[in-house]
């Protein structure tokens, strides 16, 4: 549905893109999971076409874009990471308008944007202004926008920033809904619990780079060799955290509120030294857990930082 | 149909924002009659200025006498209010300061001149009020002067003149002087560069709706900036329309909002303080599309240059504001005049000015060529910067 072979985009000396190739397959929910200014946003709009690339190709539904931009664009949805909406304008006046950019008119016209206004939830409010609705409103009608012309692909830029947990959830649904419904949907996000939750397949992007892509089973085995040790405690200080990453079987070591997580391919090896190490700093441990690696733990391994450094 | 639906949508956007609309619309009107009414006595020369007062005293019953009382009444009438006095009390009146100046014309005056003798007009001044003095010392000396030239005259024509020898020389110069008078008449020409003088509603109708037209740029502006940093313009550009389009959209939402500023200002001035507009509304059109046009062009070069809608509002104010203050669009004289020749508020001004003096569009084409030739230029310039700003 979606190929990209040896895509390289810059922007003046920085390179946002660095030689990506990516496919996606229909009836996908395809996750760009990186932390913020990983190239996510730059890889969206060069599939939208909203910039070129510099190098490389990328065709959608088979069609080269650099030839078939328009034709492209009909098959897109694009639900951007702003709410791009107009403020003073009624929701339905907001859905009708890209509706109409996308093609749609007459009584199919009405009919798709009372239909997409009622998926987001907003049927009620298709009369109010966005200035005056809430932010999980907002976003819910930043995505009837968007699928009002029901697009072939679906693009999410991260949706649910700044939204509470329970219009989060909705979106979540929601974009399990227009998958089922046969949207190929390509989601971006640096919340791993949501790619986690919501994409059969993932691609892990880091300074313009595209490290890993699979399913997170297969992510997960990438880096199955290494084991997380959480240990609870009280009185962890930097002096202890410091003492243990200079112990060399540890790739990585940080406190998260009262816990220590420790990454390392040898956990029953070392666990004696990190022992010895709490003890002499006067740390009181109070439990120890060995942890399945998460897609956290993936991003951490492959590209030495965490996904919201 | 595209183009369409942008349209309707910013029409709708400028629909929805009532404040906006009002200003729009009222604003306009009320800077024409708050400056129209300020500024009349600036047109009305005549009746702003303060008339002198000044004592006057004639008690010379002869030709020359009520020739200077006819000068006075009728070349300084604009300027002096003579009056009249008793001889013996025009001095101490001066001199009490109610009056600045007095002017005194002794009994002999005809007399004495008509002998060939000299005799003057007494001007009495307290030198307290040198305006008031000069005016009335230039104008006895423009009499004076005159008079003296007529007699001249007259005296010289004596030797042309068969069957004067034997009169008296008073009979002659009379006589020669009405022949004189009689053969060398004077017309009066009006020659005025501009047409017919304009009053200031007109004048502040036609400098206020090129200034009103021009600030519409400011609303192309802020709205792509608006639509820019809101991510509207992502998803517009992520639809399957073309670039030009958008463009073209917002130009023409423009044009409507600003023809219907226009209608109202033309409609309201004609109806409230009788402008005349002209009899050729197609004209006007003429000159209104190219100011627009400019006034767009000039919203997306500095919405492509700024990342600010408010940097924007306050630069393009500044710029217009200073357009029209240099091109005389606040006061009836330019500013800087060799500049104002180059401002866009001047030529769309002297187009309209014309239409209002009755011109036609063949007396504008070198205005309109000027208007035409900017906003293809500026147009030019707003689409090749819009285009890097997209791919930045």
């Amino acid at each position: 549905m979606i190929r990209l072979r040896q895509v390289l985009k810059r922007y003046g000396s920085t390179i946002a893109l660095d030689n990506i190739s990516l496919d996606v397959s229909t009836g996908e929910i395809f996750g760009f999971l990186g932390p913020n200014g990983a190239g996510k946003s730059t890889a969206i709009s060069l599939i939208c076409g909203l910039v070129k690339p510099d190098q490389g190709e990328i065709s959608v539904d088979g069609l080269d874009i650099r030839h078939n931009a328009l034709e492209v664009k009909r098959r897109l949805g694009l639900v951007p990471q702003e709410i791009a909406l107009f403020d003073n304008l009624p929701a339905w006046d907001n859905v009708e308008f890209f509706a109409k950019l996308a093609g749609l008119r007459g009584a199919l016209l009405k009919e798709r944007v009372s239909e997409a206004l009622e998926f987001a939830g907003l049927a009620d409010k298709a009369k109010g202004v966005p200035k005056g609705f809430s932010g999980g409103m907002k976003r819910r009608l930043n995505i009837a926008c968007a699928i009002a012309h029901r697009p072939k692909i679906i693009i999410m830029d991260e949706p649910t920033v700044g939204i509470d947990p329970q219009s989060r959830n909705h979106i979540l649904e929601s974009v399990r809904q227009l998958n089922k419904l046969g949207s190929t949907i390509i989601y971006t996000t640096h919340y791993m619990e949501e790619a986690e939750e919501i994409c059969s397949r993932i691609g892990i992007i880091d300074h313009g780079r595209l490290v890993a892509t699979g399913t997170k089973e297969e992510l997960r085995l990438l880096v199955n060799e290494e084991e997380k040790i959480v240990i609870e405690g009280t009185d962890l200080n930097f002096t202890c955290l410091e003492q243990i990453k200079a112990l060399g079987l540890v790739k990585d070591a940080r406190t998260k509120g009262q816990s220590l997580e420790i990454l390392t391919p040898h956990a029953q090896t070392i666990l004696q030294d990190i022992l010895f190490i709490l003890q002499r700093n006067l740390v009181k441990v109070r439990n120890i857990t060995l942890v399945e690696p998460d897609l956290e733990t993936v991003f951490l391994s492959l590209t030495g930082r965490k996904l919201r450094d | 149909m595209n183009i369409l639906s942008l349209v309707l949508n910013d029409l709708k956007q400028t629909a929805a924002n009532k404040v906006t609309l009002a200003l729009l619309l009222v604003l306009p009107v009320l800077m024409i009659s708050l400056l129209g009414y300020a500024m009349k006595p600036v047109f009305q020369p005549d009746k702003g200025l303060k008339k002198f007062s000044v004592l006057y005293t004639n008690q010379d019953p002869g030709p020359v006498g009520r020739s200077l009382d006819s000068f006075l009444h009728s070349q300084g009438g604009n300027l002096l209010e003579l009056v009249p006095v008793d001889s013996a009390a025009l001095d101490s009146q001066v001199l009490s300061g109610k009056y600045p100046v007095g002017i005194s014309v002794p009994p002999d005056l005809s007399q004495r001149l008509g002998q060939g003798d000299k005799s003057k007009v007494e001007v009495v001044s307290s030198g307290r009020d040198q305006v008031t003095d000069k005016v009335v010392r230039s104008l006895l000396d423009s009499f004076a002067a005159y008079t003296n030239t007529q007699t001249a005259l007259s005296q010289g024509y004596q030797n042309y003149l068969p069957g004067t020898q034997g009169d008296t020389a008073s009979s002659r110069a009379g006589q020669n002087l009405a022949r004189v008078q009689s053969r060398f008449g004077t017309d009066f020409v009006s020659v005025q560069a501009s047409g017919p003088a304009l009053d200031p509603f007109q004048f502040f109708a036609a400098t206020m709706l090129v200034f009103f037209l021009l600030t519409t740029g400011m609303g192309v502006g802020t709205g792509i900036i608006n639509e820019r940093t809101s991510g509207v313009m992502t998803r517009i550009n992520s639809s399957p329309i073309k670039r030009s389009e958008y463009l073209l959209g917002k130009i023409l939402s423009n044009l409507v909002i600003a023809l219907v500023q226009a209608s109202g200002v033309i409609l309201f001035t004609h109806y409230a303080f009788q402008v005349n507009w002209g009899s050729s509304p197609l004209s006007i059109l003429f000159i209104l599309t190219p100011v627009i046009f400019i006034s767009s062009a000039l919203g997306i070069i500095f919405a492509s240059i700024l990342s600010s809608a408010k940097a924007l509002t306050s630069i393009l104010s500044i710029v217009f504001w200073c357009m029209t203050f240099v091109s005389g669009g606040f006061t009836p004289v330019p500013v800087l005049d060799p500049v104002a020749r180059f401002t866009v508020n001047k030529w769309a001004f002297n187009s309209l000015s014309s239409l209002m003096a009755g011109g036609t569009l063949s007396n504008i084409t070198g205005n309109l060529l000027a208007l035409f030739t900017t906003a293809l230029i500026l147009w030019l310039g707003a689409i090749a910067l819009y285009q890097r700003r997209l791919a930045a």
